[in-house]
């Protein structure tokens, strides 16, 4: 989400599948579309029979290639090498939309001067502390911006990132700068951005990516040349840009692109996130995550911030844009919370929350969980033992545990490590002496239960439950409001301080029928919000109070449940293209956000063919074919006054990004990234090829996580000449627990496969249809050969590099069982989300199954090469 | 229930760190909660508020790491 929030605002896709169909192009890039959301999938399609020029960029042809106009197959991992070409493109052609750069965008911005890019430090940008591995990001603010005073040392002394800085500007005033409207300054963005990249260009993409100059210049021409006041051009992403060592600056080089050309708010523009769950986004809006809070406010760190409230709201709030309402959010969430607890006096219960200690995240405590430092884990709808990377010491940790809980539809792997694990089979850990006490508590599906899915696009669907759920499986609804009811219970025994939260906690959710299932939409209400002590719903986020006289469980949903009875997620009569009266999308039923973008700055459309908001003078408001993601009654020429200005008022008619405290897009980061405020190109962790921009091969900020139990091949480990990457198929989901339990979807997809190219084929003696033994650093897995030629070798440098395709869907449970690819995983963490990378590492592919016997087994860490 | 409940109340006993260093920390390392993509807001939400505002619980995660 950082890569999307700290660009534009929001981290959530900018527009809504249905629109794409009104693109001039798309870029399908890091996903395949057409076989992993294939229902969104008919858009482009749509678009594709207007006569937009669809364009799939991936290491293999799939059948979104097969649908594009042109595909283009790069190497793994070398993608800001072809999305900075691209930026460069467009700068050295003249081929920016000029007049929404200078009025949308910081492209004007001046910056400080002791700021030194990538290309004046052989990779690393200024304020770079090698001792401790992070950034000071001191030196990239604005020229003329303030570090705010919380009581710290000037300015900051660590970078912050990741979701709870989805805001950006929080350490710094970034409506405070210097700017030159003509572009010209030297240290203005727009002439930094063309400096920095100025070495991307088409023939490194042709050393690099492996793609021929020809084949890029086609792609940048006819990308480019839909874009404009009478065209856009529209960008699909999905974890195949996420998950890598420098995910978030790959979707910040498509975000640069796109503001650009101009493409940010517009219809038939825009980046669309494509999400791997059904909930992907509703789960960081409301997060089970560490570092956030609902509505991306982020969890108190320990240390001086978190002091007091005011420390706390005046290094998070911002004084101009929507984020000036900091406290308003934050103080309606403790209310929600804590109800009569939250009170003034007691800082509306700040001190009852948690502070973060460090990576909490699912990498940073499964390590401690291997080294025997946690007791229990929750594990609700999600499948580690197959999913995650590393998979051998995600098995492994769980036997380290005194409790597991797992919740699930079926018996996962997850659940069923402590006697069907491989680690079993290999002796490695055997039931007799594991520890570990496991609940298996049969879970409800979400055709078994009522709830809200946020989806790919920002829109809240509310379901009705269709039938009940069968024997004793329940919902996790029904099991935490059941878990809280003890638990409250057990505090009211004991008035430790620890437990006085927990006592304040509102918990007073009713139940229904039977089982006592909780009324679900009573959850919805409070995430919407309420007046207090009166309960009226909310309309509005304008009607949050800093006073205690609301209640809101997540600003950015505000307005999902305007009245008692009126559930806008479950409205189901949609009136136009884009949606309107289907759902409800966050924020306020906007659909296409940053939309005030679609207008002139005068308030008049670009052009009538990508008309969208417009000012209406007649009826003095923004009117038009979506919901104005604006002040409704703000007119165009209002100036604004984001230097000495407060609130949202500050940015005046005519600032699209209202998030921002200068109400632009981000072109460049000043705060809220910890690996850089511009995108460069870094080599995966793991990679047959040297960096040939900079002497830095990977992106400094990224945690390798390097131990024993996790160890990586270095660059010319000549034991893992191919570049791997994993992916996955249509017929199944995920780690596969609910997909290889059904039988016709194993039949369809009955076993593990490995795709490769002819040539690597012929080269290492592999078959088709028969087996290979995939290995990298971590551990083996064997899979069926699929020798196709929509694998293709990839020329590097002058040198052949051969990619190896992997499905990761199996494990040792269901009706079709095979090797749990992700074992073949490092974990490591990209510095802003601590996501790992899975899309590019390197391997070795031989002929054959892999051996069964113990001897036969890679041996154990211990014993292995250095 | 209950002794999933029983189990959840000694680990966060014998875990639970009221501060450090004179600051107020309210917080425990020793239990984590994984999930939350497939489940549905409502439930994120409780999850949420139980383990993290209720019992200081820090070491949540889920798919959604992007």
């Amino acid at each position: 989400m950082p890569g999307l929030g700290t660009s534009f605002g929001r981290g959530g896709a900018t527009t809504a599948q249905q629109d794409l169909s009104n693109a001039d192009a798309i870029l399908i890039m890091g996903s395949s579309m057409a076989e992993n959301h294939p229902v969104g999938f008919q858009w482009v399609i749509e678009a594709r029979e207007k006569g937009a020029k669809i364009i799939h960029v991936d290491p293999r042809y799939t059948r979104t290639s097969a649908m594009a106009d042109i595909w283009v197959p790069l190497r793994a991992g070398s993608d800001i090498i072809f999305l900075g070409a691209l930026v460069r493109y467009v700068l050295e052609n003249n081929r920016e939309f000029r007049d929404y750069v200078v009025h949308y965008t910081n492209a004007a911005t001046v910056l400080r001067e002791d700021f030194r890019d990538t290309e004046d430090l052989d990779g690393f940008f200024s304020g770079w502390d090698a001792e401790k591995k992070y950034y000071d990001p001191e030196s990239w603010l604005y020229q003329g911006a303030p570090t705010k005073d919380i009581g710290q040392a000037p300015g900051h002394s660590q970078a912050g990132g990741g979701h709870g800085t989805d805001r950006g500007g929080e350490a710094q005033d970034t409506g405070k700068y210097e700017s030159d409207p003509t572009l010209q300054h030297p240290r203005c963005v727009f002439q930094v951005l063309k400096r920095h990249f100025a070495r991307y260009t088409p023939e490194l993409v042709e050393r690099f990516c492996g793609v021929s100059e020809d084949v890029f210049l086609k792609v940048a021409e006819t990308f480019t040349s839909a874009s404009g006041p009478e065209k856009t051009a529209a960008i699909c992403y999905a974890v195949g840009w996420t998950q890598h060592s420098k995910g978030v600056q790959i979707i910040r080089t498509a975000a640069i692109l796109q503001l650009l050309l101009g493409n940010i708010g517009r219809p038939g523009g825009g980046i669309l996130a494509l999400r791997g769950h059904a909930s992907i986004q509703g789960s960081t809006d409301i997060p089970t995550l560490y570092d956030i809070l609902p509505g991306y406010l982020p969890m108190p760190f320990f240390g001086e911030e978190s002091l007091s409230l005011n420390a706390y709201l005046k290094k998070h709030g911002s004084r101009t844009g929507l984020w000036s309402a900091f406290d308003k959010y934050f103080i309606s969430l403790m209310k929600a919370y804590f109800g009569e607890g939250a009170r003034k006096e007691n800082e509306w219960g700040f001190h009852w929350l948690p502070r973060v200690t460090g990576d909490h995240s699912h990498f940073g405590y499964w390590l401690d969980m291997a080294d025997g430092k946690l007791e229990g884990l929750f594990v609700m709808g999600q499948n580690p033992a197959v999913g995650a990377a590393n998979g051998r010491l995600e098995r492994k940790a769980l036997a380290k545990l005194k409790w597991l809980v797992v919740r699930d539809m079926v018996e996962t792997e997850t659940a069923s490590f402590w006697y069907a694990s491989p680690e079993v089979a290999r002796g490695e850990l055997s039931p007799e002496t594991i520890g570990t006490e496991i609940f298996l508590f049969p879970a409800a599906g979400t055709a078994e239960k009522a709830g809200t899915f946020t989806n790919t696009q920002r829109l809240l669907q509310h379901r009705e439950k269709a039938v009940d759920p069968p024997g004793e499986a329940r919902s996790e609804t029904w099991f935490i409001v059941h878990l809280g009811r003890r638990l409250k219970k057990r505090a009211e025994r004991d008035d430790a301080k620890s437990n006085d939260g927990l006592r304040a906690l509102t918990w007073d959710y009713s139940t229904e029928g039977t089982h006592a299932e909780p009324r679900v939409e009573e959850v919805l209400r409070e995430i919407n919000g309420w007046s207090l002590p009166d309960h009226h719903q909310l309309q509005h986020l304008k009607d949050l109070k800093n006073d205690g006289s609301t209640a809101c469980g997540a600003w950015i949903y505000c307005g999902v449940f305007p009245e008692a009875n009126r559930n806008r997620a479950l409205e189901r009569a949609p009136k136009d293209l884009l949606g309107h009266g289907w759902g409800f999308a966050w924020p306020n039923d906007c659909r296409i956000i940053y939309n005030r973008a679609s207008a002139r700055p005068d308030g008049k459309p670009w052009s009538e063919r990508k008309k969208l908001v417009w000012w209406d003078d007649a009826k003095r408001e923004w009117t038009g074919l979506d919901t104005p993601d604006y002040e409704k009654s703000t007119p165009p020429d209002t100036p604004a006054d984001v230097h000495n200005g407060h609130g949202v008022q500050a940015l005046g008619g005519a600032r699209p990004f209202t998030l921002h405290p200068d109400g632009v897009g981000w072109l460049y980061v000043a705060s809220g990234l910890k690996d850089g405020p511009l995108p460069a190109h870094y080599e995966p962790l793991e990679s047959p090829v040297a960096n040939p921009l900079y002497q830095l091969q990977n992106n400094p900020a990224a945690d390798k996580k390097e131990r024993r139990d996790n160890p990586y091949a270095s660059l010319g480990d000549s034991r893992f000449p191919h570049v791997l990457t994993t992916y996955r198929l249509t017929e199944h989901h995920t780690a596969g627990g609910m997909t290889r339990t059904l039988s016709h979807l194993s039949e369809l997809q009955p076993e593990l496969f490995t795709e490769v190219s002819p040539e690597l084929a012929a080269q290492v003696g592999l078959t088709h249809g028969d087996w290979a033994t995939i290995i990298t650093a971590r551990s083996s897995v064997e899979a069926r050969v699929l020798v196709t030629p929509r694998m293709k070798p990839i020329w590097i440098d002058g040198q052949v590099v051969h990619q190896v395709g992997l499905p990761y869907h199996w494990g040792y449970r269901g009706h079709v069982t095979g090797d749990v690819v992700n074992d073949l995983l490092a974990i490591s963490e990209e510095p802003n989300v601590r996501i790992m990378e899975t899309k590019a590492l390197t391997c070795n592919i031989i002929p054959g199954r892999r051996g069964r016997r113990r001897d036969l087994q890679p041996k154990p860490e211990a014993e292995r090469p250095a | 229930m209950d002794m999933v409940a029983a189990r959840v109340w000694d680990t966060r006993e014998r875990s639970f760190q009221e501060s450090r260093d004179g600051q107020s920390l309210m917080q425990t390392t020793a239990l984590a909660h994984l999930g939350g993509a497939t489940l549905d807001c409502e439930e994120n939400y409780l999850i949420k508020k139980l383990f993290t505002a209720g019992l200081g619980m820090v070491c949540l995660s889920n798919q959604a790491r992007i």
